[in-house]
């Protein structure tokens, strides 16, 4: 075993921090929100002139030859310093399009994504199916040489600001409910299709768009028949795919927030008080730390077996766990640690480091809950990583 | 051992339950944080005219349990912790004079709001006092969280000095302003800072009175604790008893079976702790500090985690204001840190447990 990088990889690594060093603003922190702010879009366009949105893809679609742990490095340093990632155009749909899309598609998608000027958002979930997502009931069906879709859709975060919908279908409602789903590419401006803001635990009005998620109608949306990625009915195999490919890429800044915890411990206040000095203090950032490493550790072996290749439903799922409700733990022992003060979250020089750990308290209970909850995940985890059976 | 109300808590139960039925209160956060004042003028005024804003004057321990665990379920946001448990029961350590006394019958009857303004922006989150120092006789510094400052008639401030002090300060007086910061508490809170600001009264007090003089309202948020978690685990109930997944109701999984019956355990201990604290502080004065620090401690842990996996069973839904679920999961965070947080309480029970730091410590 060997947990080095390679004399390739480190020096990509010291190339992709020094870029932050000269790139990074406050403005651009991904933790704000969900939004498509202009230091998000700034941050990432610098990105893609950089050429980093390419590393990894096929030269013939204009990618920059790189091992894939060069993507996962940049991610990673990305997290680190709280800058917005890749997006799951470039991350995840852009690679569903790659291996299930026709040549038409990647055509007139890939360029456009790795140049930072397509954005996806996924239209997954709906009112009834969320765990249970292969329980989805968004129609579409053929009409002539055009896609005809009804149904409505939650929790589509960028609907706002994104230009397609990576849209889970139902297309044969009399197969079994994991093989009557395709997955369609549909413009987001298409005739029909209506977006209403939803109001979130983590919106704070005064930043108005931030942190906002959507609910969209399909109103007899009509969409070229071009735009099916994969085979007709074969739509779950895309979209399990696009979700491994995300999982690939966490961007929770563990290691950010345990050394923010440190730096805030170790600064005396103005009466000299260091809490580095305090038993309990010591024993909760100790014990948080460890936690840290286990789950780094974890995302290793991952990442190791998927870019070797291998697909594994438990170990993604053991990441995704052990990092999201870590997450939610650091951001909840942190307050505790801070006290009163640490309720506030802007609008006096109080805040704490900024008000970070405050506003991400509000974010860190999501995570044990999108993309996979942890309930789900540890279903998978007893079917495929202990091999138990499967129970009600 | 005899552990049900008695006739009258139970009228004075029912009662408070139906003044709060007939209210609307929101079930967004951001709807009552937009309330003016941040509280319900209209419910606030049935409260003083039911004589609720008195009950800590009578000791009524017991009957403020009730009170709060009903707030608490009804998700209702009023300044009777602020005004009439902690204003008033640091009142109590100025009372020997007798202005003290007319503010204290003023604010029982609901006439004046007092708010207490303890905590500074020291990282020693056991010691509060620090922020504000005393200096010929006027009081110059800043305080964190002041509830209701816009609201208050009188504010009631903690000052670093050897031994502490307590001030009294008229909340519109010279010197005073007021900022309101965002803050993760669905609460009426400011930073208020001090120039020179000329005091009222006054009082020199030490640590253990301080820390007695909190344990009403370590007590009362306890309550508020128990009865948002029982509407917190009624909501839940109700959500996965409707809620399909897999061709199932969610209620039918075992896993999420094991989570409602770990909130209903949780729920039951915070509620007891409750009424056991009101009754240790009115018949066991030597273990009621032991009793409501671990009230208060268990409260602030058992609803942090009650409102975290009630959200996580509403699944995305959760995170939507519509839900009325990130109501709950901010005012578990904000009640666990508010009138002291784990520190202070920790230090208060270790105290009241025997534990001490020195020989000397105690006396």
């Amino acid at each position: 075993m060997d947990f080095s990088l390679t004399p390739e990889e480190r020096e990509f690594q010291a190339e992709v921090r020094a870029f932050i060093k000269e790139h990074f603003r406050p403005e651009f922190m991904m933790r704000e929100g969900l939004a498509d702010t202009p230091g998000r879009r700034e941050f990432v366009g610098l990105l893609a002139k950089r050429g980093w949105l390419r590393l990894g893809w096929p030269k013939e679609y204009g990618g920059i030859p790189s091992t894939p742990m060069m993507r996962v490095i940049l991610n990673e340093e990305l997290a680190y310093a709280g800058a917005p990632n890749l997006g799951i155009s470039v991350l995840a749909v852009g690679q569903g399009i790659l291996h299930y899309g026709t040549e038409e598609l990647k055509k007139e998608f890939l360029e456009g994504i790795l140049n930072n000027e397509i954005l996806f958002a996924y239209a997954y979930t709906e009112p009834h199916a969320g765990s249970d997502l292969a329980n989805l009931k968004t129609r579409a069906h053929l009409e002539g040489d055009e896609w005809v879709i009804n149904g409505e859709k939650m929790f589509i975060s960028p609907a706002h600001y994104a230009h397609y919908f990576w849209l889970a279908v139902r297309t044969d409602p009399s197969a079994p409910k994991h093989k009557g789903i395709s997955l369609l590419i549909a413009p987001i401006k298409s005739k029909g299709v209506t977006i209403s803001d939803l109001e979130t635990l983590g919106r704070r009005g005064r930043f108005g768009d931030i942190w906002r998620t959507n609910r969209v109608i399909f109103d007899n949306v009509r969409i070229p028949a071009r735009y099916i990625v994969g085979k007709v009915n074969q739509g779950w195999q895309v979209i399990s795919a696009a979700l491994d490919d995300e999982r690939l890429y966490p961007h929770t800044p563990l290691r950010r927030s345990v050394e923010n915890l440190v730096k805030w411990a170790n600064e005396p206040d103005e009466s000299g008080y260091r809490p580095a000095e305090d038993p309990q203090v010591r024993e909760v950032i100790a014990r948080l730390t460890a936690k840290m490493e286990a789950a780094q550790v974890l995302f290793y072996i991952q990442a190791s077996s998927m870019l070797a290749g291998k697909r594994s439903p438990a170990e993604a799922a053991m990441t995704k766990i052990a990092i999201s409700e870590l997450d939610a733990e650091i951001m909840s022992e942190a307050l505790k640690l801070f006290g009163a003060r640490g309720l506030i979250e802007s609008g006096t020089p109080e805040t704490i480091l900024g008000g970070e750990f405050t506003r991400d308290f509000r974010a860190s209970i999501l995570g044990p809950i999108a993309a996979g909850t942890s309930e789900i995940l540890r279903n998978h985890i007893a079917r495929h990583g202990l091999g138990l059976p499967r129970t009600a | 051992m005899k552990l049900e109300l008695t006739w009258e808590q139970q009228a004075l139960e029912d009662s408070v339950r139906k003044i709060l039925q007939g209210v609307k209160v929101p079930i967004k956060a951001t709807e009552l944080e937009a309330q003016p004042n941040g509280y319900d003028e209209g419910l606030w005024k049935q409260f003083i005219e039911a004589g609720f804003t008195g009950l800590l004057e009578n000791n009524s321990f017991t009957e403020l349990v009730v009170l709060h665990e009903q707030l608490g379920y009804f998700r209702a946001q009023l300044p009777l912790i602020t005004s009439c448990v902690t204003g008033l029961g640091l009142l109590r350590l100025l009372k020997s004079q007798p202005e003290a006394a007319a503010i204290a019958g003023k604010v029982s009857a609901g006439d004046a709001i007092i708010a207490p303004a303890l905590w500074g922006g020291g990282k020693d989150t056991a010691s509060p006092q620090k922020g504000v120092i005393r200096k010929n006789g006027k009081i110059t510094g800043k305080k964190l969280l002041v509830p209701f400052f816009d609201c208050a008639r009188w504010l009631v401030v903690l000052v670093d000095s050897d031994p502490l002090q307590l001030c009294l300060v008229e909340a519109k007086a010279a010197g005073i302003r007021g900022v309101k910061p965002d803050n993760l508490a669905v609460e009426n809170a400011w930073t208020v800072e001090f120039s020179d600001t000329p005091v009222l009264l006054s009082a020199e007090i030490s640590k253990p009175q301080l820390d007695k003089a909190l344990l009403p309202s370590a007590m009362a948020i306890t309550a508020l604790s128990a009865g948002a978690a029982k509407k917190a685990l009624d909501m839940t109930m109700e959500w996965v008893n409707m809620r399909e997944a897999f061709g199932h109701k969610l209620a039918s999984f075992q896993v999420l079976q094991h989570y409602l019956t770990n909130i209903a355990m949780d729920t039951a201990a915070t509620r007891h702790l409750a009424y056991y604290g009101a009754w240790s502080l009115a018949h066991d004065e030597e273990n009621a500090a032991r009793i409501v620090a671990s009230g208060k401690l268990f409260a602030g842990e058992s609803f942090e985690r009650i409102a975290g996996i009630s959200l996580r069973m509403f699944g995305g839904h959760g995170f939507l204001e519509d839900s009325g679920m990130p109501l709950f999961f901010r005012r578990a965070k904000a009640w666990q840190l508010s009138m002291g947080g784990h520190q202070f309480w920790r230090d208060v029970l270790a105290q009241a447990s025997g534990l001490r730091w020195s020989a000397t410590d105690g006396k």
